[in-house]
């Protein structure tokens, strides 16, 4: 194994967020960066006393393996995190490339490729991979665990909510637990399992919290919040850290919703993100908010929850429940009609003047740009624009490039909205 | 080549006939309804014990632009799914009474979708297919299937009787025993049929009947029998990725040299290899579940082992020489499969290679040249033994 990547990258991550803390002033983003580096942190320790880490892919719960005393680590998410930490995009995509995974699939799943074919990722004691998001998710793990020949479990998930769909996921939940259980000899705590799906709850309900006080004029929430808020609730599932990071958060929130203050001096535009945008930097929505006054104020795919409560006395029917009712695979799962209906309800609900779907580099999801665009300008009378990008490779389209994008789309809301003031 | 087979005729005439051939033309003016799918594991038995003739949509057999499709599906969307979307859009589906599928892959779901939303059609159904052949997956598909039956029955106000579904059965596994009879002609030294052959006779299987398939198939069957055609077989291929439909993409693969004689296709091997049950002591809608849940994998099935073991026992059992994956461009279950596929026919010492495609082509320009130098190097490593 070459661990040489991985503690590279966690140590510049330590220093970012050694250089950034003393200048932040929102203690959302406070949190985010101690959170974040942290849960890296987590890993790296692991790696060095030898505990055994549980690789998953993302909507795989982690509240099972903390239940199980394993170090769960994202595989997608983390192998992306130690590229932007150390900049090797171009080794980690040529990697895999000379693997054989052609250009024609998402660049995140090339590059978790990458760093299993280098060794860089930890080697995990069994890779926990499942069919939620897309067809790479469902198939890179798989590839992951040829790669580094550990056991895999992957985990089947019902094309759309139903009551038979609730018990057939929580019954594959079950089969996750026996095949951890044979596997590191490890038993299931249930009590802490059930404790672990209370805080969930608890974090889903912040979640909700948030996205209610979002509702109001001004913004109160900083678009790169939302997309943290996402993630933070993958990697602290279940865990105290995750409780704290939406308490902190809701709590600044609703005291600027209280105070009337906005997360920008000056919103002139709000606009919906309908999917994925670059995963590579933030700079693109802080300069919108900044020299424009446009801010996301509600993501489609990570902040649009479904209505049914998690009941966490029934552990396994509630990581079930929960899975239906996240907002990812609420979108991108099932049939296209929640998706779109959910957008166009947030149009209303948000005061929404104009929506961006990132049309991410070989994304398959690409393939509801149409009807969600039909919908959102028939239904919520708003225009939406659509902007080529790659979720983790810096050079398919450049920022600027995208920028010019954007700033076209909005003096044409400003010009729209001018008008409908008049 | 030697002369062609007579009884490949009628098939090659049905083809010519696309998308709307004289067999769906006359199920139509019988009366008959007609249910369009894509995607894959479909139960046609069930739409055939429904009274509806099952056509297995695809695109044409030629790389066509694609506007219409493209301005629905993002180019992001396979081009297979985006060739039948183009066809839908201009009107030549409109013969459909109804459409299905399944949640096969990411492209099919989201075309269901955009033909939801944009294309009139009297009938959608979808199925849910598990990824996994458990116990609980199991149950779980049983009453899915059976929600999807009660819903054909409601749609077409027929109801699916265990009679039918037996007949039904029957006459899917005819065709499967025909196909293993076929293809057990291709194992020998000098097959009596090429792969672009085979290829003709799947394609005109998704567009008819399936009883008045089965007569002309078994006439192809007793015609390469007896008729001693004995081609030269080359270098022997099997051919793997996302389903493909033009014969002439095989035929210029055969022509530098090789023959195909096995598939792990789609349309093709995946279909036929394994039998329903014809157990009538049982329910014949378990039976048929139980089927789709353990028959020859698609990647898209795990454990993905299962699969990559009955395509490893399919090399052995036709003494291949090399494999060719044509994946469609963004197909992402074929391109993890064959990354995974390939490194397992490397160990055993059976060179693969993999083309990256659009739906439709042919074999020309590039992929010719590739497949040559892919030929070349077997014709070496078997030179030095």
């Amino acid at each position: 194994m070459d661990h040489s990547l991985w503690l590279e990258a966690v140590k510049n991550l330590e220093g970012l967020t050694n250089h950034v803390l003393p200048k932040v002033k929102s203690s959302g983003e406070k949190a985010y960066y101690e959170l974040y580096t942290s849960y890296f942190q987590k890993v790296t320790q692991a790696m060095v006393e030898g505990k055994e880490i549980a690789a998953h892919s993302t909507f795989v719960p982690p509240e099972i393996f903390h239940a199980m005393d394993m170090v769960p680590v994202l595989i997608v998410s983390s192998s992306g995190a130690m590229t932007v930490c150390t900049r090797n995009y171009k080794d980690a995509m040529d990697t895999s490339r000379g693997y054989g995974v052609p250009l024609e699939t998402c660049s995140a799943h090339r590059i978790q490729l990458g760093h299993f074919v280098k060794d860089w990722f930890p080697k995990p004691k069994l890779i926990v991979h499942m069919g939620a998001g897309c067809d790479a998710f469902s198939s890179s793990g798989g590839v992951s665990a040829d790669m580094y020949d550990c056991p895999d479990f992957y985990l089947d998930v019902p094309w759309e909510y139903s009551k038979r769909g609730v018990k057939y996921l929580a019954e594959e939940f079950g089969r996750l637990i026996e095949f951890v259980e044979k596997e590191t000899g490890r038993k299931m705590d249930w009590d802490r399992l059930k404790e672990n799906m209370a805080r969930t709850a608890e974090m889903t309900r912040l979640y909700r919290e948030i996205a209610e006080l979002r509702k109001a004029v001004p913004s109160p929430m900083e678009s790169r919040r939302a997309w943290q808020s996402y993630w933070m609730y993958w990697i602290n599932a279940g865990t105290p850290e995750g409780v704290r990071w939406f308490t902190i958060v809701r709590d600044e929130v609703k005291a600027r919703v209280e105070k009337g203050i906005g997360a920008i001096p000056n919103e002139k535009l709000r606009l919906l993100d309908l999917f994925m945008p670059p995963q590579f930097s933030f700079r693109l929505q802080d300069w919108m908010a900044k020299d424009y006054g446009a801010l996301f104020v509600s993501e489609s795919i990570v902040f649009h929850w479904g209505e049914e409560e998690i009941d966490p006395s029934n552990p396994l029917e509630a990581l079930a429940m929960r899975y239906f009712m996240a907002p990812m695979t609420r979108c991108i799962m099932g049939s296209s009609k929640d998706f779109i209906n959910d957008s166009i309800k947030a149009v209303k609900e948000y005061k929404v003047d104009g929506a961006v779907f990132w049309a991410q580099n070989a994304c398959r999801q690409a393939g509801i740009i149409r009807s969600l665009k039909d919908a959102l300008s028939e239904q919520a009378g708003i225009p939406t624009l659509v902007v080529d990008c790659d979720i983790m490779d810096p050079t398919f389209v450049t920022v600027e490039e995208m920028q010019l994008r954007l700033k076209d789309f909005i003096e044409i809301l400003s010009e729209r909205k001018a008008r409908r003031s008049n | 080549m030697s002369q062609i087979l007579k009884t490949l005729t009628p098939f090659m005439e049905i083809n010519k006939e696309f998308p709307f051939a004289s067999p769906i033309k006359e199920w139509k003016q019988s009366g008959g309804k007609v249910i369009g799918f894509f995607g894959g594991d479909i139960p046609e038995e069930i739409l055939s014990a429904a009274g509806a003739l099952p056509v297995w949509l695809r695109g044409h057999c030629s790389e066509i632009p694609l506007d219409d499709a493209n301005s629905y599906l993002h180019i992001y969307t396979c081009s297979h799914m985006r060739s039948i979307l183009e066809i839908a859009l201009k009107g030549d589906y409109n013969y459909l009474d109804g459409v299905m599928s399944t949640p096969y892959c990411d492209g099919s779901r989201r075309m269901f979708d955009v033909w939801d939303r944009y294309i009139p059609i009297p009938a959608l159904f979808f199925l849910h297919t598990p990824h996994k052949n458990t116990p609980e997956a199991e149950a779980y598909y049983y009453e899915n299937m059976k929600e999807f039956v009660t819903s054909l029955e409601s749609t077409f106000q027929k109801k699916v009787t265990k009679e039918a579904l037996w007949d039904a059965i029957k006459t899917y596994n005819q065709t499967r025993k025909l196909f293993i009879q076929l293809y057990d002609l291709r194992k020998k030294d000098n097959p009596p049929i090429s792969g672009a052959e085979v290829m003709e006779i799947y394609d005109a299987s998704a567009m008819m009947p399936r009883k008045d398939f089965n007569i002309l198939l078994e006439k192809v069957i007793d015609e390469a029998k007896t008729a001693d055609r004995k081609l030269d077989s080359g270098h022997r291929l099997m051919i793997n990725g996302t389903a493909l439909h033009n014969p002439e993409y095989v035929k210029g693969i055969e022509d530098l040299g090789s023959i195909v004689v096995a598939d792990s296709l789609l349309n093709g091997a995946m279909g036929f290899s394994d039998l329903i049950s014809e157990d009538e002591n049982t329910d014949p809608l378990l039976a048929i579940t139980r089927h789709y849940l353990n028959k020859f994998p698609a990647p898209r099935m795990v454990p993905s082992e299962i699969r990559f073991d009955k395509i490893l026992q399919m090399a052995e059992d036709f003494r291949i020489d090399g494999m060719i994956t044509g994946v469609v461009r963004y197909c992402a279950p074929h391109i993890y499969d064959e990354i995974r596929l390939s490194k397992r026919f490397e160990a055993r010492g059976i060179p693969s290679l993999r083309l990256d495609l659009e739906y439709g082509m042919a074999a020309t320009g590039q992929i010719k040249t590739r497949v040559q130098a892919f030929i070349e190097m077997i014709e070496e490593r078997k030179r030095k033994g």
